[in-house]
């Protein structure tokens, strides 16, 4: 009679060795394992709710892969993108370039779990996670070739990771530090308990919720089915800490946590923040991104502070006030520094405007002058006269333009270490630099190799050096400066690049 | 005189701008360079640019950059830019 799964899966989950012939700390290295180092009796609980063995692995994974491709023959592969919004081809163009080889570098980091984590059913479950985030980057390889017929510059959905774009640059950079280059309590932390379990249900739910919206549904089936990846192997974080806290790792566990927080917060800002809420068409927004914050993120956040009582991080003040604003403040950024993007940027429309300062009650006061003022050079130069002359001055940590809180509230600050000064968008940011300068101090944002002369001054010459091959892969204007498009549907004809 | 990046942030901007200048240039031409430079600034007001450090120091307008203390990767604000 063959057993049932109850009575054999802890057998098979809690296979760990006695060794031997070598010590504990040989076969996990504290460099590659984390600290602090516990003897395996401390880790010997180990466990996560979903106890998934591999046999149910396999069957789930092919039934959501049937699901997804499903809905994209059943679209129709040759007429899947028709009528999409031209600015949700553009969020879908970012989205896909910024997160698609990010998935890969995770697939990485859970098998580094799956070698180093210290107990075999975080080891099995990290397996399962390494096999989830290939997944993750299949997908939307497979889409991005999708939209190819549509728009070439889906070709970022690949490249974007291999590039010295600016934005790319501050992508990778977030990650080695997360998951690339940790060990596996610090990715069990930083990538499973913060990033996972924090932020990814705005990442991919949400964002699902809005191409339904937006008539996306291959998209949205994509998110929603990479989603309960997420969820599942977010969890290896919860039982880790639960092991750190008990055995003296508190303080270890808050100092990754406010850091991966802000850290994460800040990329979200770049991607998240300005894409729903100046590339996704209004009919498709069902909540703002302070409220998609506030609702799944923040709420999710306290409760599992609570769980483990830990302190809120130090710098949560700011983090509030920048709900409000952060996103704002870049989005005017990456519209004035359109052509070192790979999609193009709107400014918001007449409808678009309502709808901020009805979700945003300062949004009036603070940023929408600076969208009627570029409006006023679009009218007295053209397109020109609306781009920035100068250089944004890029933060040394996060990578990403020193940005205003909101305009009367500037919190960059810098430091000075061995005849080097560096810029900080923020105290958060040079607070992370100063707990490791040995780890950041190295890098050079890309305008620290533009002063000194590693990255080409000459515009053009820049563009290629950030991976574009051609002027058309550049970013633009979304409506061309149409001078009636207040008034005038932007044209659907299925994205910007014919 | 040396070519130094500072760190630009004018009020009613909403991002920090890099500048690369002469040393020896005035600190009021600094301000003005800043604020002609950004398109979408929204002017804040005010008679004469007031250019403060990082430390909040007022810089005299007509003292050149190295007089005032600017060096590489200093951080400038400008407040009260004429409307």
């Amino acid at each position: 009679m063959a057993l049932r799964r109850d009575d054999w899966l802890d057998l098979a989950r809690k296979v760990d060795w006695t060794y031997r012939y070598v010590d504990e700390r040989e076969v996990f290295p504290e460099a590659m394992s984390g600290v602090p180092w516990l003897p395996h009796e401390a880790w010997a609980d180990w466990s996560e709710s979903y106890r998934t063995t591999y046999r149910e692995y396999v069957r789930n994974q092919s039934v959501k892969d049937t699901s997804v491709l499903a809905v994209r023959d059943a679209l129709s592969k040759a007429r899947l993108h028709e009528g999409l919004d031209p600015g949700w081809v553009q969020l879908v163009k970012f989205h896909q370039a910024a997160f698609a080889l990010a998935e890969y570098a995770a697939a990485l980091a859970e098998l580094r779990m799956a070698r180093f984590g210290r107990d075999s059913a975080w080891r099995v479950m990290a397996n399962l996670g390494a096999l989830d985030e290939i997944r993750h980057t299949q997908i939307p390889l497979l889409l991005g070739h999708d939209l190819l017929r549509l728009d070439g510059g889906f070709d970022w959905t690949h490249r974007a990771f291999h590039t010295d774009n600016w934005l790319m640059i501050a992508a990778r950079h977030l990650f080695d530090d997360m998951f690339v280059a940790a060990d596996a309590v610090e990715i069990a932390v930083q990538l499973n308990f913060v990033f996972e379990t924090g932020f990814t249900n705005l990442q991919f739910m949400a964002l699902a919720a809005m191409a339904d919206g937006a008539d996306h549904h291959v998209f949205e089936t994509a998110l929603a089915s990479i989603q309960t990846d997420e969820a599942r192997h977010a969890q290896i974080g919860h039982p880790v800490l639960r092991a750190l806290i008990q055995h003296g790792g508190r303080e270890h566990v808050q100092y990754l946590l406010d850091k991966m927080w802000w850290r994460s917060w800040r990329i979200l800002v770049a991607t998240t923040g300005t894409a729903m809420e100046y590339l996704t068409p209004l009919g498709a927004r069902t909540r703002s991104f302070k409220e998609f914050m506030r609702e799944w993120v923040v709420e999710q956040f306290l409760r599992n502070l609570e769980e483990f009582h830990l302190e809120l991080p130090w710098f949560w003040d700011l983090f509030i006030d920048e709900l409000d604003h952060a996103h704002h403040s870049l989005q005017l950024g990456l519209y004035e520094y359109r052509t070192l993007l790979w999609f193009d940027e709107p400014t918001p429309s007449t409808a678009e405007r309502a709808w901020l300062r009805e979700r945003y009650p300062t949004w009036e006061t603070t940023h929408e002058p600076h969208w009627d003022r570029i409006e006023e050079s679009w009218a007295a130069g053209g397109e020109a006269a609306s781009m920035a002359y100068a250089l944004p001055a890029l933060c040394n940590m996060c990578q990403l333009p020193a940005l205003f809180v909101h305009p009367g509230r500037n919190t960059a600050c810098t430091l000075e270490r061995d005849g080097r000064r560096y810029l900080f968008c923020s105290a958060p940011c040079r607070w992370i630099f100063e707990q490791q300068p040995e780890r950041f101090a190295a890098h050079r944002t890309v305008v620290d190799r533009l002063v000194a002369g590693e990255a080409p001054a000459d515009l053009l010459e820049l563009h290629g050096w950030m991976g574009f091959e051609s002027p058309d892969e550049m970013g633009g204007d979304l409506r061309r400066g149409l001078d009636q498009w207040r008034f005038a549907p932007v044209p659907r004809t299925g994205g910007s690049r014919t | 005189m040396t070519r130094i990046n500072l760190y630009g942030f004018l009020d009613g901007d909403v991002l920090g701008r890099v500048l690369v200048a002469d040393d020896g240039r005035a600190v009021r031409e600094l301000a003005d360079q800043l604020c002609a430079w950004v398109p979408s600034s929204v002017p804040v007001g005010g008679d004469t640019p007031v250019v403060t450090d990082e430390q909040g120091t007022v810089l005299d307008l007509g003292s050149t950059l190295a007089e005032a203390g600017l060096g590489p990767g200093d951080i400038f604000r400008v407040g009260g830019v004429p409307l």
